[in-house]
């Protein structure tokens, strides 16, 4: 009976070739780091006391009507390091902007050492602790660097998950501007 | 053969049986709310971990999100609306049980099928070889072999 | 320089595989022995030039050469000397290099054991394949995954190796633990390859690599448990096994070489499974190199896929030519491989066997397409998706329970055929004492199916075992009047192949209760403590003493001191702790346990204190983990006692002398049962 195991060996052998094929389109791919699905939708809400502010706090309804920026970082992550430079030239550029208004929000890290990175490196956006995670969460972050663009009308315009460039801001305001 | 002796295997029986109803007695579920945060958690990916579950990784976000559950379990939410925000916030791909809808029926259905066939296959080959006759040797058989001594 | 005699020692590796096969290859096909003998000197060579290699780059690492774009990597002047040394395997290029070093080891080591039988086809063929596989991954360090790279600048430090990497002692062992094991397989593979080229696919080539199969089998065991005791013990989040991608990877293989040790036997003894025997080889090879190529080809994300490389399309390549070749070989060989051999009665071992393949393979297959959907979502759909220890726990559960229940049962069947009548004699008390243990474990708290059902049959596991080396050491005694332990030693030399099995069955029943007791009597909990405050857990009461800052050229350590007491016994202090390395960007925490019998306090330190008046520490009291590792050891036990050689019948006085029994490697030596 020599056919039926013909063709189990053909069925087997085919059935592994495309298992293979498959498995080689997708060499090169990262699957599970795209983030969440928050674009074109309402900002979620946050509520953060602000660093070194006597208490001062900074939530979204205070940012209605702007083209606001949101980056989540912290003190101890390469990538948030590396980009630091670039928020820092993007701020300048627009800081005189009475319609725009940039946050950096800081989760999982000690407060201490981001007064010391925010004075070592002279931020002067507003810089807000999140020390339960909370905003991260309602953003739907899996890390940090990563930076939000929100329009006036409280719409996520624009995402990014990587370190910014300066060129990467502009074009994340203007998503916001034009949204 | 001797009687088959059933008593005794009817009580092990008994016994197995009721110890296995004692323990699956459903008592409605986790019902803390710890045991709640944790079975829910269980099945949803902490957002910065491979494929850990946000009950058992250590992680910031994995902490936030746990906290987050626990205030939606204690807000008297169910366990389909938290897993659903938390899909919401975050992606199907977030789920550690993938849905069984759609391309699902690949992971979950295949093996299942796969075992079917693989189960069937085996006792319908095992029918098959009781029922074939053995091999007995015949007098042609026997012949040759005498033969073949002879031979020698 | 240094990167000169490495890349010398490569090349001298892959021209001795190639000189080896071209050799063996002529002898074959002029049928001249002469030749036969030469090529397989060539194996003797790529061991040395393998030695040669790791040498080279262990002398690298030793002395800090940082001219070696691996040794900048993977090391730093800081680096302790155990995490330089073990810096070896710490990434890719090297871990090649130690594949190579290991195979190189295992050819040899089989080409001295058949050199009596230097001539024989089998052999020859079998050392062509070894030989091949040799020549792929040394040609691949040849190219794509050198390790002896250089660096255009060289660096006055390393990067140092990642610190997951150099927290523990067990790296030393974990990784070369599992290659001894993936490599191993890499023999019973030749061999059946060339048993099908060859045509000699009777039941030669089993017996020539059962031992090799073995031993295989038993690295790669240890290997897992070591990863999961590492787990736990290292990596702090308090369990022992992820369902990560990579861990699949190590089990797949693992899977389907217990399934094939299994069924040798069914064909040693009825001389029929020779297409799926052959078909679990190929498998089970291949799923080494399946695992290699998720590891590091960057497919999948994974704790453990530390960089991405190119030699993903190498080693998809290399899988598809062995998957490819060694289906096309069984197609070829298709007609003579069917056996008339056939299975009596579904009432026997080898019934339970067959059974156990089918389980053994299911559950392979359902680890393999877990690991797999999320490519084949992405790539069919563009949909991402997890898949997470919720699927493998809802299918790989009923099939775990219904393989411990065969497990159990197995050695109560006897051979061929039985009557239910015997078997249910035979399996009537400890079917009784698996019952009691159920009940008794419901007695104690135990609640769900799974945990029941597994408590259940593990009592019933070690009741049929007990049974069966009873009967067996009773029979012998009665015999051969001899002490208890005389005639355990020789009821055990006497089938070692049983009795290791037996042993490590019993391993398996030991992690099977652990496993149950651990998901069913273990608390977890988070608390946050004030300098000098007490919590209590489980009737352990644990005090936050204070916190200790230690800093190292190697990295910062912030320690939380922890006094353990239960009642009245001050256990100990504790210090869990989170350290941050100047090189990565997030603090690794490093839990600590303390081990008991029956439960381990397990504490790890949740945030990195800021003030240090305050900390969120982890407390969990997780039952029976220590036996999870008693297990894996047990079944190393039996490993080796299954490898021991078969003691031959020796003469009592009343028995005329007879002559000697045949040598080993022509039989397959199994057994008797005795009856009941």
């Amino acid at each position: 009976m020599k056919h039926p195991l013909r063709w189990v060996t053909i069925g087997v052998g085919s059935l592994v070739a495309v298992f293979g094929i498959v498995l080689s389109t997708q060499m090169g791919t990262s699957p599970l780091f795209t983030g969440g699905p928050i674009l074109d939708r309402t900002a979620p809400a946050f509520d953060l006391p602000i660093l070194d502010a006597d208490g001062a706090r900074v939530d979204i309804s205070s940012l209605a009507g702007k083209s606001v920026i949101v980056n989540f970082w912290n003190s101890w992550c390469l990538p948030c390091k590396e980009e630091t430079p670039a928020l820092k030239a993007f701020w300048a550029r627009h800081a005189n902007d009475p319609d725009f208004a940039m946050v950096g929000i800081v989760r999982d890290d000690i407060t201490s050492e981001v007064r010391r990175y925010v004075r070592k490196e002279g931020l002067e956006y507003t810089i807000a602790l999140d020390p339960k995670g909370r905003a991260a969460l309602a953003y739907g972050t899996t890390g940090q660097p990563e930076t939000f663009a929100i329009s006036p009308a409280g719409v996520v315009t624009g995402k990014q998950l990587s370190r910014v460039s300066v060129n990467d801001l502009e074009a994340l305001l203007g998503s916001a501007r034009a949204g | 053969m001797t009687k088959l002796r059933a008593w005794p295997w009817i009580a092990l029986a008994v016994v197995v049986i009721g110890a296995l109803f004692v323990a699956t007695r459903d008592d409605g579920g986790p019902t803390t709310v710890n045991d709640r945060v944790r079975s829910i958690g269980s099945e949803l990916r902490c957002p910065d971990c491979q494929s850990q579950s946000v009950a058992i990784s250590s992680t910031a976000s994995a902490r936030a999100v746990r906290a987050d559950i626990r205030r939606r379990v204690e807000a008297g939410q169910s366990d389909g609306e938290i897993k659903r925000a938390f899909v919401d916030t975050y992606s199907e791909s977030f789920l550690l049980k993938p849905s069984g809808s759609g391309l699902g029926w690949i992971v979950w259905g295949l093996p299942v099928l796969a075992f079917v066939l693989g189960a069937g296959g085996l006792v319908l080959t095992l029918r098959r070889w009781r029922r074939e006759p053995r091999l007995i040797a015949t007098e042609a058989d026997e012949a040759l072999v005498a033969e073949a001594r002879n031979d020698r | 320089m240094t990167a000169a005699f490495g890349v010398m020692a490569v090349a001298l590796g892959t021209s001795a595989s190639l000189l080896g096969i071209a050799t063996l290859g002529l002898g074959l096909r002029r049928k001249d022995p002469k030749l036969l003998l030469l090529g397989r000197r060539y194996v003797y060579a790529l061991l040395a030039a393998a030695i040669l290699a790791v040498a080279v780059m262990e002398w690298a690492l030793i002395s800090h050469d940082f001219s070696l774009r691996y040794v900048a990597e993977n090391n730093a002047r800081g680096t302790p000397l155990l995490f330089t040394i073990t810096g070896l395997w710490a990434a890719l290029e090297g871990s090649i290099l130690l594949w190579g070093l290991v195979l190189a080891g295992y050819l040899a080591v089989m080409v001295h054991h058949f050199r009596r039988r230097a001539t024989d086809p089998l052999v020859a063929w079998a050392t062509i394949i070894g030989l091949l596989v040799a020549l792929f991954f040394f040609a691949l360090m040849l190219g794509p995954a050198n390790p002896f790279r250089v660096m255009s600048t060289i660096p006055l430090d390393g990067q140092g190796p990642n610190p997951l990497l150099q927290n523990h002692p067990l790296m030393a062992f974990h990784p070369p633990m599992l290659y001894l094991g993936y490599v191993g397989f890499t023999i019973p593979f030749s061999f059946a390859i060339a048993a099908l080229i060859t045509g000699r696919f009777g039941e030669g080539w089993l017996a020539d690599t059962r031992r090799s199969t073995l031993v295989a089998w038993g690295f790669l065991t240890a290997g897992i448990i070591l990863g999961a005791w590492w787990s736990y013990e290292v990596l702090g989040w308090g369990g022992f096994w992820a369902w990560d991608p990579v861990e699949n990877a190590s089990l797949l293989p693992w899977l389907t070489g217990s399934a094939f040790i299994h069924s040798v036997i069914v064909q040693e003894r009825r001389a029929m499974l020779r297409v799926w025997n052959l078909s679990l080889v190929v498998a089970t090879f291949s799923l080494t190199i399946l695992g290699t190529f998720l590891t590091r080809s960057g497919v999948l994300n994974s704790v453990h896929a530390f960089s991405e490389s190119d030699i993903g399309p190498w080693l998809l390549t290399f899988l598809g030519i062995v998957v490819a070749t060694s289906i096309g070989l069984i197609a070829w060989r298709a007609d003579g491989l069917r056996a008339p051999g056939r299975v009596d009665s579904p009432i026997s071992r080898e019934a339970a066997f067959l059974g156990n393949n089918l389980l053994f393979a299911g559950l392979a297959f359902v680890v393999l397409l877990g690991t797999l959907y999320p490519i084949l979502a992405e790539a069919l759909r563009n949909q991402q998706v997890s898949v997470g220890e919720p699927y493998f726990d809802t299918m790989g559960t009923p099939i775990g329970l219904t393989l411990l229940f065969l497990m159990a049962a197995a050695p109560a069947l006897p051979w061929r055929a039985a009557s239910g009548e015997v078997v249910r004699h035979r399996l009537s008390v400890p079917a009784w004492i698996g019952a009691a243990t159920m009940v008794v474990a419901v007695v104690l708290g135990t609640r769900g199916l799974a945990p029941v059902v597994a408590f259940g049959l593990a009592g019933f596991a070690l009741a049929n075992i007990t049974r069966t080396v009873w009967v067996a050491l009773r029979a012998r005694r009665r015999a051969h009047h001899e002490g208890w332990f005389t005639a355990g030693r020789r009821v055990v030399s006497g089938n070692p192949r049983l009795y290791g099995g037996l042993i490590v069955h019993t391993g398996v029943v030991l992690i099977a209760i652990a496993l149950a007791s651990f998901e069913t009597f273990s608390t977890r909990s988070e608390v946050r403590l004030e300098r000098g405050q007490s919590t209590e857990v489980s009737g352990y009461t644990v005090t936050f003493l204070g916190t200790e800052l230690d800093r190292s050229a190697q990295k910062v350590t912030k320690s939380a001191q922890l006094r353990l007491e239960r009642g009245d016994d001050v256990l100990g202090v504790y210090a869990p702790s989170i350290s941050s390395f100047p090189n990565s960007s997030q603090g690794i925490g490093t839990p600590s346990v303390r081990t008991g019998i029956t439960e381990d306090v397990y504490l790890t330190l949740v945030s990195s204190p800021s003030a240090s008046d305050r900390v969120t520490i982890g407390v969990a009291v997780n039952a029976m983990v220590l036996w999870l590792w008693i297990g894996g050891g047990v079944m190393a036990l039996g490993t080796v006692v299954a490898l021991l050689p078969v003691r031959r019948r020796e003469r009592t006085d009343d028995e005329p002398a007879r002559p000697p029994a045949p040598p080993p490697e022509q039989v397959a030596a199994v057994g008797e049962e005795v009856p009941a």
